[in-house]
C-alpha cells in the first residue's frame, strides 16, 4: 500500500492509497458529519452532507466517495461547506414528514436515537425555510417485527446496502424515481409478504425514523437505557450483541459487529434480535409443590428444596434419571454432571444427546464458516437454516451471490433459502439420506464442496444422516452439522450426553432441568415413561409440570452468567442482560444447595470449564 | 433605561410554550427588571401596544389566528417564533396529512367522546379553517426561532439575554429541540 500525503485544514495527514477523504480525516481525528455513510457498508455519496472543499476543484466533493491523492488540500469546515451542509439538511428535512415531535426516535441533542435529527441540531436548523412537502406515503406494518414508515424515509439507501452487502438477502431496493421514490421489498410487495427474513439489519442502520422495532418502539430512547455488550448464545453461532435494557426489560438488541469488520458483518437473525422480545411463554415465578389431593400449591423456596432432598434420598441412585437442557452455560452443565456423579446417578443425558451419539461415530472433515464462503458447491440438507441459524444462512447466500457457488437444497419443507438455489429437492421427512447417491458424483467433481446438516429433527434421525456422513467420511467432504442449541457442543464435550438411554425404563425419579427450553424437545415422550416422581427446574411454564411433584423456578439464559462453546469452537463468556427474580436460581445454584444438604462435598467444575 | 416591552400571544397550540416561559421560575423575576409585558395571556391584556419584542406560540390554521399574527407582527420590532408549532407547524400540522373535511368530520362527529346526534359541523360564529396548518414564517417575517415542544426554558432565557444585549440569537445544538 502506497503512502499518500495530504493536508486537511492545514494539517499534514498521511493516508494510504485507496482511502477516501472521509476515512483519512477520521483516522487523523477530524470529524466530518455524515448521514448515508455507514462504517460497515459501501459508500453511497447520496446525502451530500459530507461535502468538503478541495483546492483546485470548483465543486464541493463528497468526502465519503472521493479518494485521497498526493498533495491534496482539503478544507472540511469553511463557511462555504457549512452553508452547503445546512442547505442539504434543509432540503432533506422538508422533503417528507420530518416533524420530529411525533416520531418514535426523536429526542434532545444528547439523547436522540435519530441520526438525521442529530445532524439537523448540529447544523442548527431552527425552522424549515422551504415549504414542507406533505405528500402522504404508505406505512407498512406487515412485517412481524418492524414498521416501515415511508413518510420518514430519507432514501439514504443504508437499508438497501445492508440487505444486499451484509445479509445478502437483497429484499430491499429502490423503486420509482424522484419524489415518488420508495424503498421497496422485492418488487413492491408488502414487507410481510416479501422475501424478507426479519433479521432487522435494515432497522438497525436506519438513520431516521423510517424503520423501527415493533417491540422496542415507544419503550424509551436508547440513551435512557443501560447498555450491555455481550453475545447471543441461542443457536451457537454466538453473534456479538449490544443490549439496551430499561427497568429490567429489554428495549432493543443490536448486533455490535457492524462496523468492526467481523465475519458476520454485525448482523443478527430474527431469533437473536427479536426472540427474547417475542417470548410469549409465562415464567415459573414461584416454587410449587403437589399436595396430598394432587393439587399444586405455592410453597416457600425452602419447602421445595426440602421436598426435593426427601425425594432424592428416597430413591436409590440407579433409579434416578437426569434429563438436562443443553442450552445452559457450561458451568451449569459441569455442575449437573458433578452432582450426578457424586450422587451415584448414571443415567444422565441432554435432550439432544442422541445427536451427539449419531455424530460421534463418523470421522468426517469439519467445515467452518470460511469454507462455506469459499465453497463452489453447497449441499444444504434438512430444515430451515434461515430460522435456525440465520447468520450461517447469510454465508451461504454470500457464497452463492458473490462467488457464484451452486446451492443444492434437500429439504422436506419450503424455506426462504430456496430462491437462492438452482436445485431444490423435496424429500419426505426422514428420507434425506436416500438421495445421497444422486449427488455423489457432482460433489466429488466440485473443488470445494461443503455439506451442511441443519435441524434437530434431521440430526436426531440416524437413518437420515448416516449415508451423508458415511459419504463425507469416505470422500473427505467438509461437513458442518449445525447443533440445535447454543451450548450443545459444551454439553457434548463435557460428556453429559454420552450415556445411552437404555436404562431409562427402570428410572423412578426424574430430575428435569429445562433451562429455557421446552420439554417437548426431549427425544422420547418423558410423560409416557411412567416415573413415580418428577422434580422440574426451569424458567418457563412447561407441559411436564402436569406430572411434576416439585417445581422450582429457574433463571432464563438472559439472567444466567456463564460460558458457551460456539460452533466455531470459540469459548465465550456470557454477561447476563437481566436480573433474575429472587427465587429463580441457575441449576448450579440450586444443585449446590442440594449438594450441601445431601453432604455430597465440594463439586469442582473449574478444570472442566478450562478444558472446553 | 426604559424597559423592553414584550407582547406574547398564542395561536393554534397547547399553551405549553407559555408554561415554558413561566418555567424560567426565579429567573423571570430577574428578567422583569429589564422587560415589561404588554398584551399577553399572562397579563390578560387583549390589545397589542407598540412593543420591542413579540413572542408567538402556535401555528396558523384559521383566519382569526392569521389576523392576530399579522397584528403582532405590525406592532413588534422583533418577532420570535416560540416552539415547534410556530417554527415548523408542530402537532397541529399532523392534520395536513388528511383532508380538511375528513378532519372536521372526525373531530366533530366521530370521536368517541363526542355527542352530536344532528351531526353539525360548526361553521357560523367560528373562524374559517384553512385547508392546512402552517408555521408562522409562511405568513410573516420571523426574526428569531426557538423550536422545542416545549422549548427548554434555558433556550428562552438564552434568546432573551442575547436580544437584551442587542444580538440576534442563534441557538446552539444543545438548546435546540424538536420534540
Amino acid at each position: 500500500m502506497r503512502e499518500v500525503k495530504l493536508k486537511i485544514d492545514g494539517k499534514e495527514v498521511i493516508a494510504t492509497e485507496g482511502m477516501t477523504i472521509l476515512e483519512a480525516a477520521r483516522k487523523a481525528g477530524f470529524e466530518i458529519p455524515t448521514l448515508c455513510y455507514h462504517d460497515g457498508l459501501s459508500a453511497h455519496g447520496g446525502c451530500r452532507l459530507c461535502v468538503v472543499e478541495v483546492k483546485g476543484s470548483p465543486r464541493l466533493l463528497t468526502s465519503c466517495t472521493t479518494p485521497v491523492t498526493n498533495g491534496m488540500e482539503v478544507s472540511i469546515n469553511t463557511d462555504r461547506v457549512k452553508e452547503a451542509r445546512k442547505f442539504v439538511m434543509n432540503l432533506i428535512m422538508t422533503e417528507r414528514n420530518h416533524f420530529c415531535m411525533f416520531c418514535e426516535k426523536s429526542g434532545r441533542y444528547e439523547e436522540t436515537d435519530c441520526e438525521l435529527q442529530k445532524r439537523a441540531y448540529e447544523v442548527q436548523i431552527e425552522h424549515f425555510p422551504f415549504p414542507v412537502y406533505v405528500n402522504k406515503y404508505p406505512i407498512d406494518t406487515t412485517s412481524p417485527v418492524m414498521v416501515m414508515d415511508h413518510n420518514r424515509c430519507i432514501l439514504c439507501g443504508r437499508c438497501v446496502r445492508v440487505c444486499s452487502e451484509v445479509v445478502a438477502n437483497s429484499t430491499l431496493d429502490f423503486s420509482f424515481r424522484g419524489s415518488k421514490a420508495l424503498i421497496a421489498s422485492d418488487t413492491g410487495l408488502n414487507r410481510g409478504e416479501s422475501s424478507c427474513i426479519s433479521c432487522g439489519a435494515c432497522m438497525q442502520v436506519c438513520p431516521a425514523g423510517a424503520l423501527f422495532s415493533k417491540f422496542g418502539g415507544y419503550k424509551g430512547k436508547k440513551s435512557l437505557c443501560e447498555k450491555i455488550e455481550t453475545f447471543c448464545p441461542i443457536c451457537g453461532v454466538g453473534c456479538e450483541t449490544t443490549n439496551y435494557v430499561r427497568y429490567n426489560n429489554i428495549v432493543e438488541i443490536e448486533g455490535s459487529g457492524l462496523a468492526k469488520g467481523n465475519l458476520d458483518g454485525g448482523q443478527l437473525c430474527e431469533k437473536g434480535r427479536y426472540g427474547p422480545l417475542m417470548e410469549t411463554r409465562n415464567r415459573i415465578s414461584l416454587p410449587l409443590l403437589r399436595d396430598s389431593r394432587g393439587r399444586f400449591v405455592e410453597s416457600s423456596y425452602q419447602e421445595a428444596i426440602n421436598k426435593s432432598i426427601q425425594l432424592l434420598k428416597a430413591y436409590s441412585p440407579d433409579k434416578i434419571v437426569f434429563r438436562v437442557s443443553s442450552f445452559l452455560p457450561a458451568e451449569d452443565l459441569a455442575y449437573i454432571k458433578g452432582f450426578a456423579l457424586k450422587l451415584g446417578v448414571k443415567d444422565i443425558d441432554t435432550f439432544d444427546g442422541e445427536i451427539y451419539r449419531n455424530l460421534i461415530s463418523f470421522d468426517y472433515p469439519k467445515a467452518n464458516y470460511e469454507d462455506i464462503l469459499n465453497s463452489d458447491l453447497i449441499i444444504l440438507v434438512g430444515g430451515d437454516i434461515v430460522k435456525e441459524h440465520g447468520v450461517v444462512g447469510s454465508y451461504i447466500r454470500r457464497a452463492v451471490r458473490n462467488k457464484g457457488a451452486e446451492l443444492i437444497i434437500i429439504s422436506p419443507a419450503e424455506s426462504k433459502m430456496d430462491r437462492f438455489s438452482k436445485e431444490v429437492r423435496r424429500v419426505a421427512e426422514g428420507s434425506e439420506g436416500s438421495v445421497v447417491k444422486e449427488y455423489e458424483e457432482k460433489i466429488r467433481k466440485a473443488s470445494n464442496p461443503v455439506i451442511i446438516l441443519e435441524g434437530a429433527y434431521l440430526l436426531k434421525n440416524r437413518e437420515a444422516i448416516e449415508s451423508w456422513l458415511k459419504f463425507a467420511e469416505a470422500s473427505k467432504v467438509k461437513t458442518l452439522p449445525l447443533p440445535p442449541t447454543g451450548n450443545s457442543l459444551a454439553a457434548w464435550k463435557l460428556g453429559i450426553s454420552s450415556k445411552s438411554n437404555e436404562n431409562t425404563e427402570s428410572g423412578k425419579l426424574l430430575f428435569l432441568i429445562l433451562g429455557d427450553i421446552d420439554s417437548s424437545y426431549s427425544p422420547a415422550s418423558l410423560a409416557e415413561l411412567g416415573f413415580e416422581a418428577i422434580i422440574l427446574h426451569g424458567a418457563y411454564i412447561d407441559p411436564m409440570m402436569k406430572l411434576a411433584d416439585v417445581v422450582l423456578p429457574g433463571k432464563s439464559w438472559l439472567e444466567n452468567e456463564g460460558t458457551y462453546k460456539l460452533i466455531s469452537g470459540e469459548v465465550k463468556k456470557f454477561t447476563p442482560i437481566l436480573r433474575a427474580e429472587k427465587d429463580a436460581k441457575s441449576p448450579r445454584e440450586l444443585l449446590s444447595e442440594l449438594a450441601d444438604a445431601l453432604r455430597l462435598g465440594k463439586i469442582d467444575i473449574d478444570s472442566l470449564i478450562t478444558s472446553l | 433605561m426604559a424597559k423592553v416591552r414584550v407582547a406574547t400571544t398564542w395561536l393554534e397550540c397547547c399553551s405549553g410554550c407559555h408554561m415554558s416561559i413561566l418555567d424560567l421560575d426565579e429567573k423571570l423575576v430577574d428578567l422583569l427588571s429589564k422587560i415589561e409585558f404588554d398584551a399577553s395571556p399572562i397579563t390578560d391584556i387583549k390589545e397589542f401596544g407598540e412593543v420591542d419584542v413579540g413572542i408567538v406560540e402556535g401555528s396558523v390554521g384559521n383566519e382569526e389566528q392569521l389576523e392576530v399574527l399579522k397584528k403582532i407582527r405590525e406592532k413588534a420590532k422583533i418577532l420570535i417564533a416560540l416552539g415547534d408549532c410556530a417554527c415548523f407547524g408542530g402537532i397541529p400540522a399532523m392534520r395536513n396529512f388528511f383532508n380538511k373535511d375528513e378532519v372536521l368530520k372526525r373531530v366533530y362527529i366521530e370521536t368517541e367522546s363526542t355527542v352530536n346526534p344532528s351531526k353539525v359541523i360548526p361553521s357560523l360564529d367560528v373562524p374559517k379553517i384553512f385547508p392546512s396548518v402552517k408555521s408562522i414564517d409562511q405568513f410573516v417575517k420571523v426574526d428569531v426561532y426557538i423550536p422545542g415542544c416545549p422549548p427548554d426554558p434555558r433556550a428562552i432565557e438564552y434568546a432573551i439575554k442575547e436580544l437584551l444585549e442587542g444580538k440576534i440569537p442563534v441557538l446552539p445544538p444543545e438548546l435546540l429541540s424538536y420534540e
